[in-house]
């Protein structure tokens, strides 16, 4: 496991490198210092937006890689059970309400969603434990937060408010600066390791939850801990960067072939899948023909959506 | 000693346990029998503080649910019945699972742990497994690993829930003469079982359960009897003592 972690630790600094070069216009090593334009382009626009991939992708790896180990369901991702869309219902109401340009207030909103909603679907776990009744709640929610975006959205105020909103819910790493890196930074971190100290634990919940109480495990304290770390993570990636959904989903499968099934050792090979899979999409996006770019959530959804469907074919243990 | 008194437990808005006062000792197995839904399984899991409850449930007459959750760990050990394990992990992680009331929580295991792990795994006849995933075993091989599991805490109590379901009668013998040894060596067992013959084998008590209340309780030899059984599940009974002392108990069919 440790050769695959460097492996993959490898890879996330040659896809760091390589988004850095790769763009409308490609920048050599050479010019990434000094002070012209080119050094300028890397410094202020490709590198930000490269540690924001690189951290909002191993974010969202981990949390959907502790969801499932938490509900102990393959199934569970934040953005498919609608805690990335409660998330964004916030951010969506503080640019509606014009406080979308102050970020302390667009974080606080979308936090808010986001500790909502996985503070409902926890607790909805301990009414009803089939994992299929988690996914359908969760499905419910993403539904009823889209509605309620949707309204917000039919209520803007202006064409402008309208267009920032349905822009920045497709999801992108576009024209993200410092300063969003600043503020989303020590949030994810502080999610991060929220998330990462679970390990053990999910482990021990594998076997069921009298087992894991039995064990010495306080549940409680378990689910708060992951109220308040997806609750962070899931906040903090959409009010950086929009929805960008499935990647924990896939990555959490994808290593799951890698490194087996305990929870605990697919936390560390799942942030770094996540970073994998977020920076390289961004780089391809950028490399598409025309003027603009294909919304990196529309990447990721367009992968994630089959992927989800071959999954409910190809896996019908979760619905024992 | 493990002493419960007057012990009532609803479930939703049905009573399930009514009443119940019992001892269970250290060093001996006590079999708790019942039909169905007599509140077999309630009462582990209410000993175990996972339900709540109103009464006084004591270790040594320490509260237990007084007790700090890792120390409780560490002291009982709760196997309950077979459980899918939600992930395919490996048998070794899983039994490894055991020794986690006794490791910090971001400590490595150490050469003792496994040691300990590669014990219980022998004494359960699963060290074969280790290197297997838990999806690859058959249901009784799985019910052993659970059960080296279990062991690998090295709890002073064992609270286990019909543990010879799923398995063969060559390891249900076995997993009665390893519930012996364990009590024989100190250990206290405290086993839910529907075998009446396997309860008269091994168990030195018995606490016969009936709708939510004890009926009988006491030393084997002298609470299984035809008449506390026919109490207890509603149908008569043959007991008979073998000239090896083995008692033989068949149900009479009407």
């Amino acid at each position: 496991m440790k050769t695959l972690n460097l492996i993959l630790i490898a890879l996330v600094t040659v896809l760091f490198a390589t988004s850095l070069l790769a763009g409308k216009v490609w920048i050599s090593p050479a010019s990434w210092w000094g002070e012209s334009s080119a050094a300028w382009i890397i410094t202020e626009l490709r590198l930000p937006r490269a540690v924001l991939g690189v951290s909002v992708g191993a974010t969202l790896g981990l949390a959907g890689a502790v969801l499932q180990g938490y509900l102990r369901n393959p199934l569970a991702d934040p953005s498919l059970v609608g805690i990335s869309s409660s998330a964004a219902l916030g951010a969506v109401a503080a640019i509606a309400l014009g406080l979308g340009a102050s970020p302390t207030l667009l974080f606080g909103c979308a936090l808010a969603g986001a500790f909502g909603a996985t503070l409902l679907l926890l607790s909805l776990t301990h009414l009803d434990s089939n994992p299929v009744s988690f996914i359908l709640g969760g499905m419910v929610l993403s539904s009823l937060s889209g509605a309620l975006v949707a309204f917000i959205i039919s209520l803007a105020a202006n064409p402008f408010t309208t267009a920032e909103i349905v822009n920045w819910l497709m999801g992108a790493l576009t024209d993200r600066g410092w300063d969003d890196v600043r503020h989303a930074l020590p949030l994810m971190g502080l999610g991060v390791i929220m998330l990462a100290l679970t390990a053990r634990r999910l482990d021990a919940l594998s076997l069921g939850t009298d087992v894991a109480r039995s064990l010495g495990i306080n549940l409680k304290a378990l689910q708060w801990q992951l109220v308040i770390g997806l609750g962070l993570c899931i906040g903090s990636t959409v009010a950086v960067t929009g929805v960008v959904g499935f990647v924990g989903l896939i990555v959490p499968h994808i290593m799951r072939l890698l490194v087996g099934e305990r929870p605990s050792d697919l936390l560390l090979p799942s942030a770094l899948g996540g970073a994998i899979l977020v920076v390289a999409a961004d780089t391809l996006v950028r490399l598409t023909p025309g003027a603009g770019e294909v919304r990196l959530g529309v990447v990721m959804a367009m992968l994630g959506a089959p992927f989800f469907f071959a999954l409910m074919l190809g896996n019908r243990r979760w619905q024992a | 000693m493990i002493e419960i008194a007057q012990l009532n437990v609803t479930l939703g808005k049905r009573p399930v346990l009514n009443n119940v006062s019992a001892q269970f000792r250290p060093g001996a197995v006590t079999a708790i029998l019942g039909p169905n839904g007599a509140g077999k399984t309630t009462l582990l899991r209410a000993i175990l503080g996972l339900i709540p409850h109103s009464g006084a449930i004591t270790l040594n007459q320490r509260p237990i649910a007084q007790m700090e959750r890792q120390d409780r760990a560490r002291r009982i050990g709760y196997l309950p019945q077979l459980v899918a394990s939600n992930w395919d992990m490996r048998v070794g992680d899983t039994v490894m699972l055991g020794r986690m009331p006794h490791r910090s929580r971001f400590a490595a295991p150490t050469a003792e742990d496994q040691a300990i792990v590669t014990a219980a795994m022998t004494s359960t006849d699963t060290l074969a497994f280790a290197e297997r995933t838990i999806n690859q075993l058959s249901g009784g091989e799985r019910a052993r690993v659970l059960l080296a599991r279990v062991l690998a805490t090295q709890p002073d109590w064992l609270l286990i829930d019909e543990p010879l379901n799923h398995l063969d009668p060559n390891h249900q013998q076995q997993m009665l003469r390893l519930m012996r040894r364990q009590a024989d060596m100190g250990m206290g067992v405290i086993m839910v079982l529907h075998d009446l013959n396997a309860a008269a084998h091994v168990a030195d008590h018995v606490l016969l359960l009936r709708e939510g209340t004890v009926s009988a309780e006491g030393d084997t030899k002298t609470h299984l009897t035809r008449e506390t059984l026919h109490a207890a599940y509603d149908t008569p009974f043959d007991v008979t003592e073998m000239p090896s002392g083995r008692m033989i108990i068949t149900p009479i069919a009407d």
